[in-house]
């Protein structure tokens, strides 16, 4: 019971901050209702027993990328949105329309899933449903990243290198402000 | 722990959705972003679910890819509104159309 | 002879435009003198196969064939060479005159800024028309024809600076075009009636007679070789297409030289000579080109004897002289037609290169009313000048005389003596206006200072009248002899002894012209049954002797009034035939009629059409294009640069994607 009501708050939390990531007004509070989604996501992650990815959830996700988008918000200084909508309102009100739409046919598709009698459903899915939570074992996760997923690991290795690059590239001449280019090359 | 199976598909839909809308709905291209990473959070917690209750180490293993292109894609991403705020003093989506061109 | 190396004869002037087109930047002078040689080299090879065929050590005809062109249906077209005796005559005189007028052009164009690029051209000009004489098939030859065509567009308008120059190459342009249409009519039909293009199965079906759409006298066949004629009357300048010639004199004059003499005008008499099996199976249209013949040389002779520019003198004197090359064929005797072609190639050559050599060094100045004097300062030209007006105008034993003296017999001899008088006339005009161009040029007073004034060649820095550079004067002697010799190739039977001898060329052009020769000559003997005329040899004599004594009575009267009393006789025989004289002086309005009756009804056609195109056609475009226009502006919405509409787009497809793999 206690499990349940935890479960349930971390829930409740999750996609109460999730609302107000995107109906926060300032992208501050955005930022931090993000990472409250973040922080209760690592919780369900404790939940399932998997510790890791609850681990790398709130290292990598709440503590670097939220804080380079603070940093970013900070840096420009961005206040409240203001000034009129130059866009057309009618992406939005479709945006809702289709939006319903996806959210209608996936809940349907969940549904299928879920009242399908479970002999009659996929192998896979059935045995170990109803069972505790097994914990995957980190070693295993790390034997899969070296094995089958080497070529995807070196790649994303590459792909973060590039990223660092890029990014120093693009924002260099900014974050120096008041400093000429000639200054920097010299 | 099969409702928490349930739970965690439907919660998970609904951030995507939330985040999908977000998309749609927000100006300020730094929002758009974080909605962004809500929908990528909302993977992940699918993917970590199902990892969980098969006892199969590929979507941890997944997860972590996931992970670590949200973060190459942030580090582009924001690198590259610095430039725009720069260029045009504004980084709200609806006054830039420059795709247009 | 290997017969591959016919291939060199085109291929070597071609390999001279390369030449001078493409690097003639770096090659400067040598450029001119590769396009000389090579020439020179088709010159030769040019000359060993026409001597070695007329010797019999080379047997003819020979066929190269290269490669398939087209095969669309039933049409099939090989590129390939046909080299019979007619052929060869006409390599032979082509060739050689052509590098004759290179090596003239190497003093003519000295220092011309354009001088790579002249050569350029005329390599070009040169090798379209040994395709033109070369190709056996018809396709081919067009190839040739418009090469031909294009190429004296280029050159008559060389001069690109010079006002009248570009307008002149455009009228030979366009004038040409309408002579094609009928060459391009012309093949369709024999296409629809042989299903060839192929001239040597052609003229064999014509031969063999079974063809029923080739039936002797039938309105196809008239048809088809009018059209020919058509196109002959373009390229060759017969009435009504002459007009484009005279005009062409805007273009240098070795270009002129090579036009007139060489190349281009004989290609409509070579078309027809080549094809007269066909021509024999239509009498009709042997007699509209025998009136026609006749009538352009009367008119051009007539147009000829008053014009003051020299050059132009000598361009009516070729279209005079092409009109005499038809005669001959429309009246059946087509080896006298060729043949007049070969020796009118060294006289009309060596005229206009004469004419070339006193423009070049008496500072560009064309009217004969401001030349004269000229013989003292020039006499290698004025010599060979003289020589080609003897050949001209039919002075034993000159070329001229035996070609032309031919041509008048045959058309006596076939009966059509309102032609023939029409033939004796000119003749008389021939050697009126050819003496009074020269006695006009190099005799008498020198009119060069009074027209200039005084001082104007020194102070100039150009000094007096000078002979020309030996490149010019060498090919005037060496055209000289031609003029001089060149008729000895086809002596009457007259003079080689009665009956039954013909002379060289005829001979060796026999296999050729046979079918045609056999045509005719089985019309003539059903119509006349048996009657045939016989005209002897006295009255061949009498008649020869006649057209001596009307070229002399033509140099005397030229003599009494280009230099005796000059200029006072003539004003007064222009006072006296006053209307006669605006006749001959306006050219007969020719060109004012073409712009009255064909420009003016063309510009009506073309305001109506103007207005079809204005309000149907582009009527028709709007509506397709508002069409358009109004699509895209209702898409462009979708393109408006905003990330987010895109990112709608993208959920849209998302969800018809869910759609898809849920349900389906």
């Amino acid at each position: 019971m206690l499990i349940q009501s935890i479960y349930g708050i971390f829930c409740f939390v999750a996609l109460f901050s999730a609302l107000l990531v995107v109906f926060s007004p300032h992208p501050v509070y955005g930022a931090l209702y993000l990472v409250t989604t973040m922080l209760s996501i690592a919780g369900l992650f404790v939940l399932m027993n998997a510790q890791l990815a609850a681990a790398f959830q709130v290292i990598v996700y709440a503590g670097a990328i939220m804080v380079l988008f603070m940093f970013v918000i900070m840096l420009l200084n961005l206040g409240r949105q203001d000034g009129p909508a130059v866009r057309t309102r009618g992406v939005r009100w479709w945006g809702l329309v289709f939006g319903g739409v996806f959210l209608a046919q996936v809940v349907a598709m969940v549904a299928q899933l879920v009242t399908r009698p479970v002999g009659a459903a996929a192998p896979s899915a059935a045995p170990s449903a109803a069972a505790a939570f097994a914990s995957v074992r980190i070693h295993e996760v790390a034997r899969l990243l070296m094995t089958d997923y080497v070529y995807a690991f070196e790649m994303t290795s590459v792909l973060l290198l590039i990223a660092i690059v890029g990014a120093v590239v693009l924002a260099r001449r900014q974050l120096v402000q008041g400093v000429s280019e000639e200054d920097l090359r010299s | 722990m099969t409702y928490m199976i349930h739970g965690n598909l439907i919660l998970a839909m609904a951030i995507f959705t939330i985040g999908m809308l977000g998309i749609l709905w927000k100006r300020n291209a730094i929002a758009i972003f974080m909605c962004v990473e809500l929908m990528l959070n909302a993977a992940n917690l699918v993917f970590v679910t199902f990892a969980q209750s098969l006892g199969q180490a590929r979507g941890v293993a997944v997860f972590l890819f996931v992970i670590t292109v949200a973060a190459a894609e942030a580090a582009v991403g924001l690198a590259l509104f610095i430039k725009v705020f720069n260029d045009k003093q504004t980084i709200e989506a609806d006054r830039l159309d420059m795709l247009q061109h | 002879m290997n017969p591959q190396l016919i291939l060199l004869i085109p291929v070597l002037p071609l390999l001279a435009f390369l030449a001078n087109g493409l690097f003639g930047r770096w090659l400067g002078r040598a450029g001119g003198w590769l396009a000389v040689l090579c020439m020179g080299g088709s010159a030769v090879i040019g000359a060993v196969l026409f001597i070695g065929a007329l010797g019999g050590r080379i047997a003819l005809p020979v066929d190269v064939t290269l490669w398939q062109w087209l095969a669309v249906g039933d049409l099939s077209v090989r590129v390939g060479f046909h080299v019979d005796q007619l052929t060869c005559l006409m390599l032979f005189f082509v060739t050689l005159v052509s590098s004759l007028v290179f090596l003239y052009s190497m003093g003519y164009m000295e220092g011309d800024p354009g001088f790579n690029r002249f050569f350029a051209y005329m390599g070009l000009f040169d090798f379209s028309m040994l395709v033109l004489v070369l190709g056996d098939s018809l396709p081919v030859m067009f190839v040739g024809w418009e090469g031909v065509g294009l190429c004296s567009y280029l050159l008559i308008g060389y001069y690109l600076a010079l006002p009248g120059a570009a307008d002149a190459g455009k009228k030979a342009f366009i004038v040409n075009r309408i002579g094609d249409f009928g060459f391009l009519v012309a093949m369709c039909m024999l296409f629809k009636a042989t299903g060839t293009l192929h001239i040597q199965t052609i003229l064999g079906e014509a031969a063999a007679g079974a063809n029923p759409l080739l039936r002797a006298g039938g309105a196809f066949v008239t048809a088809l070789t009018l059209m020919l004629f058509l196109g002959c009357t373009g390229k060759s300048a017969q009435i009504p297409l002459f007009v484009w010639l005279p005009d062409a004199m805007a273009g240098p004059t070795p270009v002129s030289a090579l036009i007139h003499a060489a190349t281009m005008v004989t290609a409509g008499v070579y078309l027809m000579v080549r094809l007269s099996a066909l021509f024999a199976l239509a009498p009709a249209t042997m007699l509209v080109v025998a009136i026609v013949a006749a009538l352009t040389a009367f008119v051009a002779g007539s147009i000829a004897l008053t014009q003051r520019d020299i050059k132009k003198v000598l361009a009516y004197s070729t279209v005079s002289q092409l009109g005499y090359m038809f005669l001959a064929c429309g009246v059946g005797a087509f080896v006298a037609g060729i043949f007049h072609v070969f020796t009118h190639a060294f006289f009309k050559g060596l005229l206009f290169l004469g004419a070339g050599s006193v423009i070049h060094s008496a500072h560009h100045e064309q009217d004969l009313f401001n030349l004269g004097g000229l013989r003292r300062a020039m006499p290698k030209t004025a010599v060979t000048f003289f020589i080609a007006c003897l050949a001209i105008a039919g002075i034993p034993p000159l070329a001229g005389f035996f070609s032309k003296d031919e041509i008048l017999w045959q058309t006596f001899a076939s009966g059509r003596l309102g032609l023939w008088v029409l033939g004796v006339v000119t003749a008389l005009m021939t050697a009126i206006y050819s003496f009074r161009a020269y006695f006009l040029t190099f005799e008498g007073e020198s009119r060069l200072e009074k027209a200039h004034g005084h001082g104007h060649g020194d102070a100039h820095g150009h000094g007096a009248v000078h002979e020309s550079p030996a490149t010019m004067t060498i090919p005037l002697i060496l055209l000289a002899v031609g003029a001089v010799g060149a008729g000895f190739l086809n002596l009457p039977p007259l003079f080689l002894g009665g009956e039954g001898k013909e002379g060289v060329v005829s001979t060796f052009l026999e296999p050729v012209l046979a079918p045609a020769r056999e045509i005719i000559a089985a019309r003539a003997h059903m119509a006349a049954a048996g009657e045939a005329v016989h005209h002897g040899a006295g009255l061949e004599v009498g008649l020869m002797l006649f057209s001596i004594a009307l070229a002399v009575a033509g140099l005397l009267l030229a003599r009494h009034y280009a230099l005796k009393a000059w200029p006072a006789a003539a004003d007064r025989a222009a006072h006296r035939f006053g209307s006669l004289y605006q006749l001959s002086y306006h050219r007969w309005w020719w060109d004012d009629f073409y712009n009255l009756a064909v420009a003016g009804g063309l510009r009506g056609v073309a305001r109506l059409a103007t207005w079809f195109d204005r309000w149907i056609i582009d009527g028709i475009l709007h509506t397709i294009g508002g069409l358009a226009s109004l699509g895209s502006r209702a898409l462009r919405g979708l393109q408006n640069g905003q990330v987010q509409s895109y990112a709608l787009g993208f959920l849209v497809g998302v969800n018809v994607v869910v759609w898809l793999v849920l349900w389906f």
